[in-house]
């Protein structure tokens, strides 16, 4: 009986979160965004891919393709932040709160939703990269075989990619409540630290979250992990994070 | 019922609140008055589960909030009107809490033709005037029909008619036979309405009473109609009640009726009438809590 209860409070928990993200225009915008951004970066990859030496009839060079669809899924990232901080800085956590005291379930709902969110932005993308890619390719000559590794696995890398990154969304929005900190502190890393660390200690930035996220998304880039040692990277850093997030919004207060 | 009891809370080495006891009991509106930063946002929150306490506790009917099972269904609360975001629809905002609290959608309708805001239920909440979203909060805090209201200055950006509207409900659902806290700065807003005045300054209790009470032992200002105002007035001087004259005597100030009369038997002034000025609310609350350092 008990755990019926728990179930119902944690089945409504997790559609008042998809009912916040349904009820507002950002995340619409975000998957707008997501999937522009996905269908220019497929359409640049192949474009330039003669300039580049890749041959698109070549499996890497499909891979190659294909993972322009981590591009726009990227932006899941900011969405999970905002969908945390985002509170903090509307102030909407209070009513949140006070409906569910209990701040680990919260937390616990926010993960799921966003992860959810992210399958969802990864999905659309891969779409976008999966069209856009073959009608693309076939204007240069080369077909996409959408059956063979190449597209598919790195289409699921892509997909897992941005589910990790919605959940870390969530972990990074309540470890910096401040939104707009915690957007730039999370590119900031993505896009400068890793990219530094990667360039200087190559076999140490190999491990790092985003590096690692670019291994299970299958990235055409050299000193990666491979895609299941990158997905189980991503999977521990995501679930850390989760923990100190967990933890930190239990004991801080809400002012 | 509503028991605050030695509750303290330091941050770093400022303290908030220190050890401030009282309790708002069932049936009956109790008002919870101080400065702004005197320690009432800090109690509320601390009684809502938000911030936690470095000492002491508070309970809403014997549990702590994070304990009760369903706290949408037995307190209802309004912390921060300003809480809202600012592109969802005000209905939209009540659903999200409906769906959370396990409330069904048509309490968020309910709530929303109760204050009075059901044509603008779809607009976003963005562009509501400042009335409308403290309007919006007490639909929130109303939409699990609560037994407990725990209302942080909720007359605040209310027009008259939205301030009239609020203390019937209050008065409403004190009748009923629920707990009503509600905090304010200005006593003169909650004294027609407090059955309770529970007064903090500088994060310590400085006075629990009824409202009538406190009204009684207000000092007021005491017209005397006297052909013996000089000798009266000197009388008085002599034990500290300042005076001025009038046409017919003269007006005593902050005082009551009977030192007045009192003080003139004693002297032997003729005293005609005595007439007591209403209360002046705010100049008391002004002087409990002044700073004593």
């Amino acid at each position: 009986m008990n755990n019926d209860l728990e179930r119902g409070a944690m089945r409504a928990l997790l559609l008042a979160e998809v009912r916040k993200i349904t009820t507002t225009r950002t995340a619409r915008w975000l998957l707008l965004a997501a999937a522009l951004l996905s269908g220019v970066a497929t359409a640049g990859l192949v474009l330039s891919a003669k300039g580049r030496g890749i041959d698109l009839k070549s499996a890497t060079g499909m891979r190659t393709v294909m993972h322009g669809a981590s591009t726009g899924s990227m932006l899941v990232l900011v969405l999970g932040i905002i969908g945390m901080a985002g509170e903090f800085r509307t102030g909407t956590i209070v009513d949140t709160l006070l409906t569910t005291p209990r701040r680990a379930r919260v937390v616990a709902a926010k993960l799921i939703v966003y992860l959810g969110a992210g399958l969802l932005f990864g999905l659309t993308c891969a779409a976008v990269t999966l069209g856009a890619g073959a009608a693309l390719m076939q204007s240069k000559g080369a077909t996409l075989a959408p059956g063979t590794s190449a597209v598919w696995l790195t289409l699921i890398g892509t997909i897992s990619w941005s589910a990790g990154y919605g959940a870390i969304g969530v972990a990074v929005g309540a470890l910096i409540r401040n939104q707009a900190a915690a957007i730039v502190a999370a590119l900031a890393w993505i896009f400068v630290v890793e990219q530094l660390v990667i360039g200087v200690f190559d076999s140490l930035g190999k491990w790092l979250p985003a590096n690692a996220g670019a291994a299970l998304g299958r990235a055409p880039q050299k000193g990666l992990l491979g895609m299941a040692a990158g997905g189980a990277v991503l999977a521990v850093y995501a679930a850390v994070l989760a923990l100190a997030a967990t933890r930190l919004t239990m004991r801080r207060d809400v002012t | 019922m509503i028991q605050i009891t030695e509750l303290t809370k330091t941050y770093g080495s400022r303290k908030v609140l220190d050890a401030v006891s009282f309790t708002a009991p069932p049936g009956e509106v109790t008002a919870f008055l101080g400065a702004n930063g005197a320690g009432k946002t800090t109690t509320m929150r601390i009684l809502l589960g938000l911030v936690a306490p470095t000492g002491g506790a508070a309970t809403i009917n014997g549990s702590r909030y994070a304990d009760l099972p369903a706290p949408r269904r037995t307190v209802g609360a309004l912390i921060e009107s300003e809480a809202l975001h600012r592109g969802r629809s005000g209905l939209d905002h009540l659903r999200v809490i409906a769906r959370a609290a396990e409330l069904p959608d048509a309490r968020a309708h309910e709530t929303l033709e109760a204050v009075e805001l059901t044509e603008f239920g779809r607009e976003r909440t963005g562009g509501y005037s400042l009335g409308m979203r403290q309007r919006l909060g007490i639909a929130a805090a109303l939409l699990g029909e609560p037994s407990v209201l725990v209302l942080d200055e909720p007359a605040n950006g209310l027009d008259p008619l939205g301030i009239r509207w609020l203390r019937a409900l209050l008065r409403e659902m004190a009748a009923n036979g629920a707990t009503v806290l509600l905090s304010s700065h200005l006593l003169g807003e909650v004294a027609q309405l407090a059955d309770r005045i529970v007064i903090i300054d500088g994060g310590r209790l400085v006075r629990e009473t009824t409202a009538d009470a406190l009204v009684a032992t207000a000092a007021v200002d005491v017209l005397v109609r006297t052909p013996d105002a000089v000798a009266l007035a000197s009388a008085l001087d002599r034990r500290g009640v300042r005076t001025s004259p009038t046409p017919t005597g003269l007006l005593a100030r902050a005082t009551t009726a009977e030192d007045v009369g009192n003080i003139a038997a004693a002297s032997g002034c003729v005293v005609h009438g005595l007439t007591e000025a209403a209360p002046d609310l705010e100049e008391m609350f002004l002087a409990l809590t002044a700073d004593p350092r």
